[in-house]
């Protein structure tokens, strides 16, 4: 399948393939040294000769012995360029030889989809963690992603941190691809995991009264247990309130922690229901500080991050 | 007092996060898993690359989620080697392996029951660590283990290969000066209960010295000690061996051997942040819930 072909099929999400390589090569080759690039370019070129399969997977497993293995970083204009390019895509914690196994991916000529799926299998199947990091990264710029969501499923399966905050995390995949089942479960072994729930996409977007319950469930769950819970775990219930939630809420409202607090207000203003206005006007004072502070979900998860993990 | 320490011969697939947690509070920063066989045969080739991307994904993680830094080598295991058609099978996928990340030679290889069929792979899998430059781990047979040793080490010559960059294992007071003398790497397994133990590796340091000998717990499935490196160490320095000397066969003498893969670095390491227990723990699913400590409780 042509090229243009491919576009056409991210065309819905506006996804322009060729000018992300272009991009992701630019920036690598501003940060890698002569023969580095030398070695990246040539193996680049050679992808177009119809390379054997073994020799896609010995690239892929050889980059970081040319590339190294630098963080990745971005400016301020590449950031903002990257964010026109595709939407919901952070290269935040991004590595070297990721953006070079994920370019790799991009510039590969695929016959058709089946012979991508097919290579695509054989290449995770024999990844290592930093390979496996690097393929889950690529999901939102690869071609055919309707084929893919079985594979980000897979991913979110991992029990290997690093692992599931590629698929999860800065990825805009999931938003966009998964079914509400799954869409759930990952939301909710995030909040498990304890991993950043600010740094997944769409999860206003998202919100379903389905997983309004799992998370009150789960917040139930804990609160037994003695455990404490993240005040960012409210933020994904959007407008989905189950008949528990506004106890949920009191139970917030009452724990001395000013983010859990802030986390209940926020909560209520999403719900939008007579009973959750008139939660807002019994905590009025708190109510009033939140939106003094202008005190976002964003803000609240940074802050618990930074003092938990 | 030493207080770093690397095993460079453990089964880490066979072993408990109670061991992890030991041997991370005992002072052992890095380990090398060389590919084995399993207790029983495996029939598919399947199960080798699932048994490799385990050692490279699954294990590598669960290690690092407690501080330790984990490579390993890979190669087909002379007992499994005996079954031909699968160990042609498995010769075909070795390459995608062998070239990763984190790989720091190919092993462990060698004889067992010293066959035609295992010399083949033996043989075979020496020409791919040349191809690659990559060092090689040898298994030495625990039956005629002399003759089989002095075997192992006139392949390898055959073969052209530098003894620098080999490695063999499993020695004994018996094989070591021809080991020595050849210019191999002298590895020892510390077992429990029988075979080599502390304190014969003790004696084994007061009479050879550290040049090019190394400790290893060759923990498995079976009766072994993940701590063998450690304790070891411990019983040299209470036997008045020199710190340097200590510092020698159970730590640096391993990074100098399998560093030359380009795989290894002290820096995988000492870097701070590879090893902040908060930022590994954090949200694991090894743990399940409960809280570590951040490296400076745990290094004593
Ligand atoms: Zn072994």
């Amino acid at each position: 399948m042509s090229e243009s072909v491919i576009s056409l099929m991210n065309s819905e999400l506006q996804v322009n393939t060729e000018a992300l390589t272009e991009f992701l090569k630019e920036l690598l080759i501003r940060q890698i040294d002569e023969p580095a690039e030398k070695w990246l370019l040539e193996k680049l070129a050679g992808l177009n000769q119809q390379p054997q399969p073994r020799d896609l997977f010995l690239m892929f497993s050889a980059v970081p012995r040319f590339l190294g293995k630098n963080k990745l970083n971005l400016t301020i204009e590449e950031i903002n360029r990257l964010k026109e390019l595709r939407k919901g895509l952070s290269l935040e914690g991004w590595t070297v030889p990721q953006t070079a196994r994920v370019l790799t991916l991009c510039s590969f000529q695929y016959k058709d989809a089946s012979s991508f799926l097919q290579l695509l299998d054989q290449i995770f199947s024999i990844a290592e963690v930093a390979e496996m990091v690097a393929l889950y990264s690529a999901l939102p710029l690869l071609p055919y992603p309707d084929m893919l969501k079985t594979r980000a499923a897979e991913g979110i399966r991992t029990n290997m941190s690093v692992v599931f905050d590629a698929v999860v995390l800065n990825n805009p995949f999931p938003c966009e691809y998964l079914d509400e089942a799954a869409w759930n479960q990952m939301v909710l072994k995030a909040l498990f995991m304890e991993r950043p729930l600010y740094k997944i996409y769409g999860l206003e977007q998202r919100s379903n009264e389905q997983l309004s319950k799992m998370i009150s469930n789960f917040a139930h769950e804990r609160w037994v247990a003695g455990r404490p819970t993240s005040p960012e775990m409210w933020r994904p219930i959007g407008k989905y309130g189950p008949d528990s939630i506004y106890e949920d809420l009191e139970k917030l409202a009452a724990i001395d922690h000013p983010d859990q607090q802030a986390a209940a207000i926020l909560a209520a203003g999403s719900l939008n229901t007579k009973e959750a206005k008139s939660f807002l006007k019994s905590h009025a004072l708190v109510a009033a500080e939140v939106s003094e502070n202008n005190t976002t979900w964003d803000d609240i998860g940074i802050r618990w991050g930074a003092h938990h993990n | 007092m030493i207080n770093m320490f690397i095993d460079p011969h453990i089964h880490m697939t066979s072993r408990t996060t109670d061991d992890y947690q030991a041997m991370r509070e005992a002072g052992i920063v890095a380990i090398i898993e060389p590919a084995f066989w399993l207790g029983q045969p495996r029939t598919t080739a399947g199960s080798f690359q699932d048994y490799y991307s385990s050692l490279v994904g699954w294990e590598r993680f669960r290690a690092s989620q407690f501080g330790i830094k984990h490579y390993c080598t890979i190669g087909l295991n002379s007992k499994e080697a005996n079954n031909e058609a699968l160990a042609e099978a498995v010769m075909e996928i070795l390459p995608l392996f062998a070239c990763k990340e984190g790989v720091v030679g190919i092993g462990e290889i060698g004889f067992d029951d010293q066959t035609d069929l295992e010399e083949k792979y033996f043989r075979q899998q020496l020409e791919l660590a040349k191809e690659l430059n990559l060092p090689v781990q040898i298994h030495t047979p625990h039956r005629d283990k002399k003759r089989g040793t002095a075997r192992s080490m006139d392949v390898i010559l055959e073969h052209g290969i530098d003894p620098g960059l080999v490695i063999i294992d499993h020695n004994n007071e018996e094989t070591v000066r021809e080991v020595l003398d050849r210019g191999f790497w002298c590895a020892f397994t510390i077992y429990p209960y029988t075979k080599m133990g502390n304190k014969r590796m003790v004696s084994v340091v007061q009479r050879f010295g550290s040049e090019r000998i190394i400790v290893d717990s060759s923990a498995d499935w079976g009766i072994s000690d993940p701590l063998a490196v450690p304790k070891t160490a411990g019983l040299m320095a209470k036997s008045g061996i020199r710190e340097e000397d200590i510092r020698l066969t159970c730590y640096q003498n391993a990074l100098t051997a399998y560093g030359q893969s380009g795989q290894m670095n002290e820096s995988d390491w000492s870097d701070d942040e590879s090893v902040d227990q908060r930022q590994l723990f954090e949200g694991n699913s090894v743990l399940r819930g409960q809280r570590p400590g951040t490296t400076t409780n745990i290094i004593r």
